[in-house]
């Protein structure tokens, strides 16, 4: 489990993704992104839409969102994940265990089209270790390479964890080290990845929330929260005052 | 002739075994237990396009053959406990899908197409688990592939409204694909909380009305979505969706579960007041 600095941070990197004017969506029971969001709202991107937010109006069905991304119009979109490998392949579904059995997850959810359709995919994960970062999925539930023969309107860009920033290379097919946040190394991050990292064009330490970002995410971000996620807010104000 | 509004007993019986069932997520959670009760077996369930505890439960109560979804869960209770027990013992397949390939395929059934070409999915180990899915050049442009899918009519619908006028339009929430769903389906079934000569004068910003001409047959279920909500009348009732998942933890427990609160339960009336009882001991 990730303490409060670090979900702050990974909150912050979310906004930092987000540009004015963008229509996004993130998914139900996300807090962490759903923070990014307000916070990239209330300082840079005050016309991005978020689709089911309570600031546009509900789609009817769920196949109205569904139209909208898989037609292009969807800028970026915050997806998490069981399992990532070196390809940028993304698992939702099974896990295999040692002794041959899988675990079933709860299934593949919008993934296998999303993952295709939104301009931009962004990843985040509370966990890096080398049992979500694998070499090869266990299960492919949707793929992050391009081929000729496929019509994509994006892929996966970056993923956010509690360690560092990684992104993917779509020239490589593969992930590499973009970020890595104060206080942790590059050996530590290659250590709990479970394939060999190569570093990105421009790799740096991960700049750190700004003042300015810190005291949006504690006013006006967490208020608007609370009615959504009132533990998130909870949470993220008890240990604020400890701290 | 047969009445539009009738029993729920009536319109359970309009489900044979082996119905290829559709379910929205806004479960008409009555009639479900009144299929358990009368014993149904077999059923092939598309959910539209997740499942959560009304599909976990028909699973429970072995009523169910296959379940066809986006993925099945219990809300945020987590993992369909009886479902991925039954799936990890062979009593029930999954057919693997996606949300939208349900929802494409379900617009494809409603427009009477028998296939829809589907985005996406190129690259997907969901492709080799559907041999009836299939990669072709895109007729328009050979340059790219498109994926394939079968359209999705199901047998017969279930639905629940919010209400009813007495000519059955079924008012409903727009957050589901009831209308979808309705549109798609050979046979549409809906429960309503109440009928109402005025139910269609004032609608919420997310309301939406069915029209009758899509139903088949209703009948009047109040609190007919419990243990879950139904939108803007009552909140799910989470000390008995926590005893749904309590008793889920294992077969047994569960079993005891389905023949305690639906099996032993003459009809709704009975088992709205055993779970009044039930969770005034919580």
């Amino acid at each position: 489990m990730s303490d409060v600095r670090t979900d702050e941070l990974m909150a912050v990197l979310c906004a930092r993704q987000i540009h004015d004017w963008e229509r996004l969506a993130a998914g139900a029971n996300s807090p962490i992104p759903a923070a990014g969001v307000r916070l990239a709202q209330e300082l840079w991107a005050p016309n991005a839409r978020e689709a089911g937010s309570g600031d546009v109006a509900p789609f009817i069905g769920a196949k109205e969102f569904t139209q909208l991304i898989q037609r292009g119009k969807v800028d970026l979109f915050f997806f998490s994940a069981v399992q990532l490998d070196r390809h940028g392949n993304m698992n939702l579904q099974y896990v295999d265990l040692p002794d041959g059995r899988r675990r079933r997850f709860q299934g593949a959810f919008a993934a296998p089209i999303y993952y295709y359709s939104a301009k931009r995919i962004v990843m985040f994960r509370t966990e890096h270790t080398p049992r979500f970062f694998v070499d090869q999925v266990d299960y492919v539930t949707a793929s992050a390479a391009s081929h000729p023969r496929l019509r994509r309107h994006g892929t996966l860009t970056d993923i956010i964890t509690p360690l560092a920033v990684l992104r993917y290379n779509p020239e490589a097919a593969g992930i590499e080290l973009a970020s890595v946040h104060e206080g942790h190394t590059v050996d530590e991050v290659q250590a709990a990845t479970g394939f060999s990292l190569p570093l990105a064009d421009g790799f740096g330490t991960t700049v750190p929330p700004s003042e300015q970002e810190l005291e949006a995410l504690h006013g006006p971000v967490y208020d608007s929260m609370a009615g959504l996620y009132p533990q998130f807010v909870a949470r993220m104000r008890s240990e604020e005052k400890v701290g | 002739m047969a009445e539009l509004y009738r029993s729920l007993a009536e319109l359970a019986e309009l489900v044979p075994d082996g119905t290829r069932l559709c379910l929205p997520k806004q479960y008409p959670f009555a009639l479900l237990r009144e299929l358990v009760r009368q014993g149904r077996r077999d059923l092939d369930i598309v959910a539209a396009p997740t499942g959560n505890f009304g599909v976990d439960f028909l699973v429970a109560a072995g009523a169910v053959r296959s379940v066809e979804a986006g993925a099945i869960h219990l809300n945020e209770y987590g993992f369909a406990l009886n479902f991925n027990r039954a799936w990890e013992a062979g009593q029930v397949r999954f057919i693997e899908s996606s949300c939208p390939i349900i929802e494409i395929g379900l617009h494809a059934g409603s427009a009477g197409l028998s296939f829809t070409p589907v985005p996406g999915l190129i690259g997907s180990d969901i492709l080799r688990d559907r041999p009836d899915f299939l990669v072709v050049p895109d007729p328009y442009d050979p340059e790219v592939d498109v994926v394939l899918a079968p359209s999705i009519a199901p047998d017969v619908a279930l639905i629940h409204g919010l209400r009813a006028d007495p000519h059955g339009n079924v008012v409903c929430s727009i957050y589901n694909d009831e209308r979808l769903v309705a549109q798609a389906s050979t046979t549409v079934l809906a429960t309503v909380e109440e009928v109402r000569e005025d139910a269609l004068d004032v609608l919420a910003f997310d309301e939406q009305v069915i029209p009758s001409i899509y139903f088949d047959a209703l009948a009047v279920a109040p609190r007919g979505a419990h243990p879950l909500g139904a939108h803007g009348l009552y909140e799910d009732d989470h000390a008995a969706l926590r005893i749904y998942v309590q008793a889920a933890k294992s077969a047994e427990t569960m079993r005891n579960y389905v023949d305690r609160v639906v099996r032993g339960t003459a009809d709704e009336a009975e088992y709205r007041r055993l779970a009044v009882e039930e969770l005034s001991h919580v």
